[in-house]
């Protein structure tokens, strides 16, 4: 007998025990960004090896250093400090801002707001467009010059259907500014799912682009 | 910088130090696992008093650095002072009445291949945690949004720090309040403080479990404890996700073991150790919201247990001594939550939509299924294992009657339909919250339960132990 001194009940007993954290860490492993990042570099420089001669590859590094936004960095912070480095320096702390942006507006996942008041506190923002300067958070530079009455729209009320809110706004290229913070009361919500003409940001004016689809604006005087 | 960061942990970790032992007993014996024990203690008591007074100071006074430093001197001398005075009358000592000396069992080998894999999983978790906490330094989205951001406030918002919670949620400031104070020492946010602070509660958490099995149980149960805690991938995750529940699941833990140790504390006549789990439930409440919920199941777990089994003079004298702990951090949460937070999204809402929603008999149904499809996948199956373990060993091989298992296994529960509830008043979507909830919160309780579970179990003895111990029976 292998485990003369233990009941063989002990023994399973054991055993379970010592095989649990195979179980869990190979579990862990196939979804892990560590492992999963480290296995796709290992593969890539095996692949670049192979298949292209040094001189060439020298070249695929430098171009590779060009920043091309990727999907999965309008969740990371470092990203966000990157981008809201200068228009930091350009806002007074103690105030309070408004916010808008493209990727649904108020109907989107509010990660892009959390992370732009993350990276931006103490300064307060909130999101709508009653306030003196606004920030604004667009998924590319071009959609700032594009900003005109027309193409921003005023959402009375926060519906419960954000999928339909969402692609609507998409679909029809509108940047959906949200209700004045903390009236979640629901005013109208007209023939269009609520979406109307924004009155107030026909005295919008842009202050500064700062770049990667950061823009400051000011609500001037009324026209 | 360095210098900086550890003279504000240090000065944190050495005034919890001497108040944990302030109230704790000695033991006779010299013994590893207590000195490891009161190390641990020390890390979440000495974090969680100076956040509390952090934020009483920004309160009160304008920040500034050196300010705080003579503060918290100030704090530490007096936990010195504290330790000097309670030696007169603390005249317990820990009397382990539950099982055999650690000495008694003889070393295996199968139980030092358990240790071996115990010590190299600990070793693998400290770089797996290191690794990622550099690669994601912010932590995860809830850390980002919560925690990390309250303290960002705290820190760059100087004395307009107040305004922040317009915007944030009502969760308490335990870890904001930990990292703005490190921050405050260095005079820069930098991520290496919440990295630490996650890193010093989850491996505090660990040795925290594996010390209190040991003392209670002996070191093998010690070591599987530990082995499973650290096997439980969730557990890890979260803390390199900087996420709170692995902090306020460490002041779960300590409270339930503060409450068998005491069981343990066989002599004189002062219950000082009563005083301790008053704060860690008090610092429970000041961690997350849910710590409030634990505060109800403490007090309604003790008057169902404790009251008819120790008559209700004892149980209100123990009960009064628990809230002189417990009152003085709850005053800070009721302050924070009355004069600073914004009202809660939960409790804010309408009592008509209560009774609609307690009404709703679908609301049931969709939690319970979810609650128990979270709860069999949870840790990959880990309560199935659990549960066979448990058939394969049997129950624990000392029998008495022990009231304080049963108090911690009520308290646990009432914690369970706690969250139910929650869950049925919820006004977010009810599938999604549950979803991306439940399992982290159950995660706050996975310590707690492990350490009950490892009481209740038999050790894995030889053969010549088991016969050796009938005799002694």
């Amino acid at each position: 007998m292998i485990f003369p001194k233990y009941s063989t009940r002990t023994i399973i007993g054991i055993i379970l025990f010592i095989i649990y954290p195979f179980i869990t860490y190979c579990h862990w492993f196939t979804y892990s960004t560590v492992i999963s990042s480290l296995v796709t570099k290992v593969k890539s420089l095996v692949t670049e090896q192979t298949s292209r001669p040094i001189e060439n590859l020298k070249n695929y590094n430098t171009n590779s250093k060009k920043p091309t936004p990727k999907a999965g960095n309008f969740a990371n912070p470092i990203y966000y400090e990157q981008r809201f480095k200068y228009l930091k320096s350009e806002v007074p702390k103690d105030m309070i801002v408004g916010y808008m942006t493209d990727r649904g507006g108020v109907y989107s996942t509010p990660i892009d707001w959390w992370l732009t008041q993350y990276v931006l506190t103490p300064l307060v923002i909130y999101r709508d467009i009653d306030r003196e300067l606004i920030i604004g958070n667009f998924s590319n530079s071009g959609i700032i010059s594009e900003i005109t009455p027309d193409t921003i729209y005023c959402s009375n009320y926060y519906s419960s259907e954000k999928g339909h809110m969402y692609q609507l706004s998409n679909e029809r290229g509108l940047i959906l500014v949200g209700p004045k913070h903390g009236s979640t009361a629901h005013v109208t919500q007209g023939a269009d799912g609520g979406i109307m003409k924004c009155s107030s940001v026909n005295n919008l004016i842009l202050l500064k682009d700062f770049g990667d689809g950061v823009a400051l604006f000011k609500r001037g005087k009324a026209k | 910088m360095i210098f900086l960061v550890v003279l504000s942990f240090s000065m944190s970790m050495a005034t919890g130090y001497f108040f944990t032992i302030s109230f704790l007993p000695d033991r006779r014996e010299t013994s590893y696992s207590y000195a490891l024990l009161k190390i641990c203690l020390s890390v979440g008591v000495g974090l969680g008093i100076t956040s509390c007074l952090f934020i009483l100071w920004l309160i009160t006074f304008n920040p500034d650095t050196i300010a705080l430093i003579i503060f918290d001197s100030f704090l530490l001398i007096t936990s010195i002072v504290l330790f000097k005075y309670m030696i007169k009358f603390n005249n317990n000592s820990l009397l382990i009445k539950a099982t055999l000396p650690d000495a008694y069992l003889k070393p295996s080998w199968m139980i030092s291949v358990v240790t071996a894999l115990f010590l190299i999983l600990l070793g693998g978790s400290v770089i797996v945690f290191l690794i990622k906490s550099i690669k994601t330094p912010h932590g995860y989205l809830d850390a980002i949004t919560g925690w990390n951001m309250k303290a960002r406030f705290l820190f760059r918002g100087g004395e307009l720090w107040e305004t922040a919670f317009t915007v944030l949620t009502d969760s308490p400031l335990l870890i904001p309040g930990t990292v703005a104070r490190v921050w405050y020492y260095i005079g820069s946010d930098t991520t290496i403080v919440p990295i630490a602070v996650a890193f010093l509660f989850s491996f505090s958490t660990v040795g925290l479990l594996y010390s209190s099995v040991s003392i209670l149980r002996g070191r093998s149960q010690g070591v599987l404890a530990g082995l499973l805690l650290l096997s439980t991938i969730i557990f890890l995750q979260s803390g390199i996700n900087q996420a709170a529940d692995v902090p306020v699941g460490f002041f779960y833990l300590a409270t339930i073991v503060l409450f068998h140790l005491k069981d343990n504390s066989s002599k004189g006549k002062n219950d000082f150790m009563l005083i301790l789990a008053g704060i860690t439930t008090g610092l429970a409440s000041w961690t997350k919201p849910e710590g409030s919920l634990f505060i109800v199941s403490v007090v309604m777990a003790s008057a169902l247990i404790f009251l008819p089994a120790k008559g209700f003079k004892k149980y209100f004298k123990d009960l009064l001594i628990w809230g002189i702990g417990l009152i003085p951090v709850l005053a800070v949460v009721i302050y924070f939550k009355t004069q600073i937070a914004s009202p809660s999204y939960i409790f804010g809402q309408d009592w008509t939509v209560f009774i609609n929603k307690l009404a709703d008999s679908t609301r049931y149904l969709i939690i319970t299924q979810m609650m128990v499809r979270t709860l069999v996948t949870f840790g990959d199956g880990v309560l199935f294992l659990l549960a066979l373990y448990l058939i394969l060993m049997g129950k624990k091989y000392i029998i008495r009657d022990d009231i304080v298992t049963t108090f911690s296994i009520v308290v646990l529960c009432f914690m369970l339909i706690g969250y139910f509830f929650i869950y049925v008043i919820n006004p977010i979507d009810l599938s999604f919250v549950v979803k991306v909830s439940f399992k982290r919160l159950f995660l706050q309780l996975w310590p707690s339960i492990i350490f009950i579970f490892f009481l209740i179990a038999k050790p894995p003895l030889t053969i010549e132990d088991i016969k050796a111990n009938e005799k002694m029976i």
